[in-house]
């Protein structure tokens, strides 16, 4: 797994395929880019596929920073870092949960960057208060017991009753391994986000796809973002991309296949 | 197995491919035919029977001059499962077909085990008859002209998208006209504008309900017409998800037919 170096954290990332559009994709909350090993294994015949550990996640190191320092914002500016060590520009980012929000920053902050972008799985909350932010019910949950063990607890309850038990142990199990403090406070810095309006931020093409226990609707998604296309996979929890890959990759190849061409395919 | 009685049931033109359980059984929407599942045939019949039926009155089956309400409808494909005996038949239904698979898995609980409607369900209000008499459909099929009125209704509102193949936009609606005015005028009355049963709220079985890319209903508003029905919902497409979007339909018809295989067996 190659490293880059943003500023003082070097962070791990892999890097497959060789096509246009490049395909970047970016993990939720306590994740890792091993949880898109399937959209790698599909993709790579067709596209360049990038995957990052953001900072404090996966095999990246996750330096003592102060929660400023896990927001969506930083998370943005090291994958635009390693998009311009690598001369990639117009990639399509892919992002799972708080990862959407991260692509979605990312497009907003770096449109030469971002032709296009597929949220997968996120809400779009308005941000948490500050008072209210200690008895939100996932710092509640975190505090009430072990840290990984809570953490676990969570992954599992992302799952469906008709889920693959082994496929929600592991995925557990690979999340508790995440360090308490870079959890914590990339979880901290979240909930203060207003994730609405990253939303209305974007005017890239959005492909937003949900799980099949969603609440949310294609009414909602579209008064928030007018251009953006909602679709819904049938048969899983919040890890959609684990658990009906297929469906996501048809997703997302017809999502591609209408983009609007990109600058050097009209040259 | 006693036949049970249900005439005067047309004898439907139907397509048998494959083996393997559970059984498919396509209905098409209205003014369609067999044609319009063509790539699940292609992509099912290695794994599964595979059963097409053309409609009363439409493809190559006969067009008795009466019986095109839904009910009707349903009820020629009901013989044809008693014909053929079949059981533990996942029913697959387009459009209109939605409303018919479902009043086929009422009038045939113990051959149907699952049913899986493509654009078909909508969150409408079921419209009373003077509604259904004054619905604009209804006076463009009515009049002389109906085969352009056709055409222009095959292509228009929610039909297709701006990039929808250019051969389907021309060739769906030049094949829907040629449906006899009788079959197209009936069947829109009694079957695509009649559009809800109280019954099909007490159906017993798994359904999944796939929704195509400019629908506006969420899973909620189909689960108060279908408790406990599966929602999906694709991209890039228009009405004819099974033509415009097979790979991800297939994909989720995979996941839906896994799910039910043991009930289904």
């Amino acid at each position: 797994m190659p490293t880059f170096t943003h500023g003082d954290v070097s962070l791990h990332y892999t890097d497959a395929g060789a096509r246009d559009p490049a395909l970047l994709f970016i993990h939720g909350w306590s994740s890792s880019a091993r949880h898109w090993a399937p959209q790698a294994r599909h993709f790579r015949r067709r596209h360049r596929v990038l995957r990052i550990d953001l900072r404090g996640h996966g095999r990246s190191p996750a330096p003592d920073l102060p929660v400023s320092g896990y927001s969506i914002p930083r998370h943005a500016e090291d994958l635009a870092a390693l998009l311009a060590e690598l001369g990639l520009a117009g990639a399509v980012a892919v992002g799972h949960s708080s990862g959407g929000w991260v692509a979605l920053e990312l497009a907003a902050r770096f449109p030469d960057l971002v032709r296009a972008v597929v949220v997968v799985d996120s809400g779009f909350d308005p941000p948490v208060p500050a008072e209210e932010l200690e008895g939100h019910p996932i710092l509640r949950h975190l505090r009430k017991g072990p840290f990984a063990e809570q953490i676990a607890r969570s992954y599992r309850g992302m799952f469906r009753d008709f889920s693959d038990p082994a496929l929600r142990e592991r995925t557990a199990a690979e999340a508790a391994r995440t360090p308490p403090h870079a959890s914590e406070r990339t979880v901290r810095a979240n909930l203060r986000t207003d994730r609405a309006a990253l939303a209305r931020a974007v005017s890239q093409p959005v492909l937003c796809v949900y799980a099949s226990n969603t609440p949310r609707s294609a009414r909602e998604i579209r008064e928030l973002m007018p251009h953006a296309q909602f679709a819904q996979v049938v048969g899983a929890g919040h890890f959609l991309q684990l658990e009906v890959p297929a469906q996501l990759h048809a997703m997302i190849r017809r999502f591609l296949e209408l983009l609007p061409p990109g600058e050097e395919e009209e040259a | 197995m006693p036949s049970r009685r249900r005439s005067p049931a047309v004898p439907l033109h139907h397509i048998d491919e494959g083996s393997g359980d559970p059984v498919l059984l396509f209905i098409h929407g209205w003014l369609r035919s067999t044609a319009d599942w063509s790539k699940q045939a292609r992509a099912y019949r290695g794994r599964h029977r595979v059963i097409r039926v053309d409609l009363r009155g439409h493809g190559r089956s006969p067009a008795p001059p009466g019986g095109y309400t839904r009910r009707r409808l349903a009820s020629d494909v009901a013989a044809l499962m008693d014909d053929l005996d079949l059981s533990n038949v996942v029913l697959v239904g387009h459009s209109m077909g939605c409303g018919v698979a479902l009043d086929v898995a009422v009038a045939a609980p113990r051959r149907v085990c699952a049913l899986a409607l493509v654009d078909g369900v909508g969150p409408r209000e079921p419209m009373s008859r003077q509604e259904i008499e004054a619905h604009p459909f209804l006076s463009a099929v009515t009049g002389p002209d109906y085969r352009e009125r056709i055409i222009e209704l095959a292509a228009g509102g929610m039909s297709f998208t701006p990039r929808s193949d250019p051969r389907l936009v021309r060739r769906i609606p030049r094949e829907s006209a040629r449906t006899p005015q009788h079959v197209a005028v009936g069947s829109l009355r009694g079957a695509v504008l009649a559009n809800r049963s109280a019954a099909w709220g007490r159906i017993r079985r798994p359904i999944l309900c796939v929704a195509s890319s400019g629908v506006r209903i969420s899973a909620a508003q189909v689960r108060e017409v279908l408790p406990g029905a599966e929602f999906g919902q694709v991209v890039g497409s228009g009405h004819w998800v099974q033509l415009e979007a097979a790979p991800q339909l297939h994909a989720m018809l995979d996941v839906f037919f896994a799910g039910v295989r043991e009930r289904c067996s």
